[in-house]
């Protein structure tokens, strides 16, 4: 029986064959294709050639039992070490996260107790600024909110809809609610524009609020500051545009104006271009002519207008400052507020009286921008920076 | 939850281990760079985290790591130089050699040892790259997609190629 059937073995010996079971080319394949179709006697052999050929080993090398044992044991040890060094790093971590926080608790302590010492410190040589966390912009429409880590620029247009796109150059989408304000949310250390249904382009400066409808709907505009924006109001002789404020509002007669209130510092608008009607809750309007600020006076309620060099107040939405005889303090809550830091300036800082002219560059690197600050003030400062404490003192 | 995913790779290690070293020994490296290139891929897995599970096809993966973790251990001792990619130089320095048994009992001794010696033949006729590519086929079982992307070459480049065995018998039919 079995001797009959070992024809197939002719094949096993034929290397065209051999080779076809190995490596299949196409050259191959057409060949023994052919052959089949030419000889279907042979069918049977060839496919008996076939499952003996998977009889045919390639040598494999077989790894010596104690070398695999070795090579496990090695591996596990490896995973065990790296596992333990993982553990340590953790450990690590929160033993750092602990000492930090006792340091801190310790600096706190420190502080309170040195805290006459401090103000002494203050009152006669340095002015200590700290970095503050950086926190999102928010655009809130309805009960909808969209926090944007970066600068943004907002278009709205027509249908509601609002186009935001931010500085990482993410375009987003938001449909705004018929009947509702909007509200833009600029924190300290970030800047936004937006472009409103109307047309109205504004600037907001860090640490501003606005609000405004999705259409402006009815016989006037009206939008409500706080904070800082430079405003380019489209004309629209029908629809007088108002931006209202916490102590005033402002008409406005299709123009350029910049307009800032914020908490703590002077409130004033100054009129680029066009004419601006000032109006506060007492008082009579005011009408502001252009390259005229007018400086509102919380107590009484009335103006001061001035003539001004336009350029310093809205330089900061073209990324510089400029500053002529401008009161370091106030020069220093300008960069406070553009770079969300915290300066510890009291009403004893012996900053008080000196005064800073020329332009500084609103870059991103901090430390060019203090630098820059106390090459332009009028006394010669010094500028220091460690880790988020910003120190500024007198240099002996 | 690490602890759970090294163990995992341990097993893994076990399990691969006999296959990925015998690729190695194929590729002409001898034992113990074998050895250490298969613990290095192992434990560059557990460096990264990688999640043995979140890679689709792990035998394809690990042969694909040892080979190219094998030609840099053969370039840092300088062996090889940099334009390395070039096939020429892959069939020098990277000889593949096979070795034929034939186990039936339905042959005869004799019989098994000249069909041995034919298919060595065959093989010896091949080049380098195309035997590796018969062993990954046939031993390791991997499928001709797996194998262009382990040796990062076209396997249906290699397939038109002219077979040598059908010239030389055509040659002897004329003869």
């Amino acid at each position: 029986m079995r001797k009959e059937n070992t024809d197939f073995v002719r094949f096993l010996k034929e290397e065209t064959f051999i080779e076809w079971k190995l490596f299949p080319t196409d050259e191959l394949d057409v060949y023994w294709n052919e052959f089949i179709k030419n000889h279907p006697e042979e069918w049977n052999n060839i496919e008996m050639a076939e499952k003996h050929f998977r009889k045919v080993n390639i040598s494999s090398h077989k790894i010596p039992p104690e070398v695999k044992r070795d090579a496990i044991k090695r591996m596990e040890h490896s995973i065990q070490k790296l596992n333990r060094k993982r553990n340590i790093r953790r450990f690590t971590y929160a033993a750092v996260a602990c000492a930090v926080v006792l340091v801190l608790s310790l600096l706190y302590i420190q502080k309170a107790i040195d805290h006459s010492e401090q103000d002494f410190i203050a009152s006669t040589d340095y002015i200590v600024g700290n970095e503050l966390d950086s926190e999102d912009i928010l655009f809130i429409s309805g009960d909808k909110t969209a926090s944007f880590h970066k600068n943004i620029s907002i278009a709205i247009n027509g249908d509601r809809v609002a186009r935001v796109r931010s500085e990482l150059n993410e375009d987003k989408q938001i449909s705004l609610e018929q009947n509702t304000r909007n509200k833009l949310i600029v924190p300290y250390g970030k800047r936004s524009e937006i472009v409103l249904s109307d047309g109205t382009r504004a600037w907001l400066n860090s640490g501003s609020i606005l609000e405004f409808p999705s259409v402006f709907s009815g016989n006037t505009r009206e939008v409500f500051l706080s904070g800082e924006m430079y405003i380019e109001v489209a004309a629209d002789k029908r629809k007088s545009f108002y931006v209202h404020t916490s102590g005033y509002k402002v008409k406005v007669y299709g123009t350029k104006f910049n307009i800032s209130n914020y908490p703590g510092s002077p409130s004033s608008v100054v009129l680029v271009e066009g004419s601006v009607a000032l109006q506060s809750a007492e008082k009579e309007e005011l009408f502001l002519l252009p390259e005229e600020q007018a400086l509102y006076s919380e107590e009484t309620g009335a103006f001061d207008t001035r003539k001004v060099d336009v350029n310093s107040f809205i330089s900061w939405k073209n990324g510089y400052l400029s500053f002529e005889d401008t009161p370091m303090i106030e020069a220093l809550k300008q960069i406070e507020r553009y770079y969300n830091l915290s300066f510890n300036f009291g009403d004893d800082v012996s900053f008080h009286g000196l005064t800073c002219t020329g332009k500084i560059i609103l870059s991103d690197n901090l430390d060019n921008v203090m630098t820059a600050l106390t090459l332009i003030s009028s006394t010669n400062y010094k500028y220091k920076k460690e880790n988020r404490l910003i120190y500024i003192y007198k240099e002996y | 939850m690490s602890t759970n995913k090294f163990s995992h790779i341990a097993s893994t290690y076990n399990e691969y281990l006999d296959c990925l070293y015998d690729y190695a020994l194929h590729l002409g490296f001898d034992e113990q760079t074998s050895m250490d290139a298969i613990h290095d891929i192992f434990y560059k897995l557990c460096v990264n985290n990688s999640r043995l599970d979140e890679i689709s096809n792990l035998k394809f993966y690990l042969f694909r790591s040892l080979r190219n973790r094998l030609i840099d251990l053969k370039r840092t001792k300088s062996e090889i130089p940099d334009n390395f990619s070039a096939e020429g130089l892959i069939c020098e320095h990277l000889p593949f050699k096979l070795n034929v048994t034939v186990e039936d009992e339905l042959i005869e001794k004799e019989e098994s040892e000249e069909i041995s010696r034919r298919v060595e033949n065959v093989l010896n006729q091949m080049t380098q790259r195309q035997r590796e590519i018969i062993y990954l086929r046939y031993i390791q079982e991997c499928s001709y997609e797996e194998i262009s992307k382990i040796m990062q070459i076209s396997i249906a480049a290699s397939r038109n190629l002219v077979s040598k065995s059908l010239t030389k018998s055509k040659d002897k039919e004329a003869m």
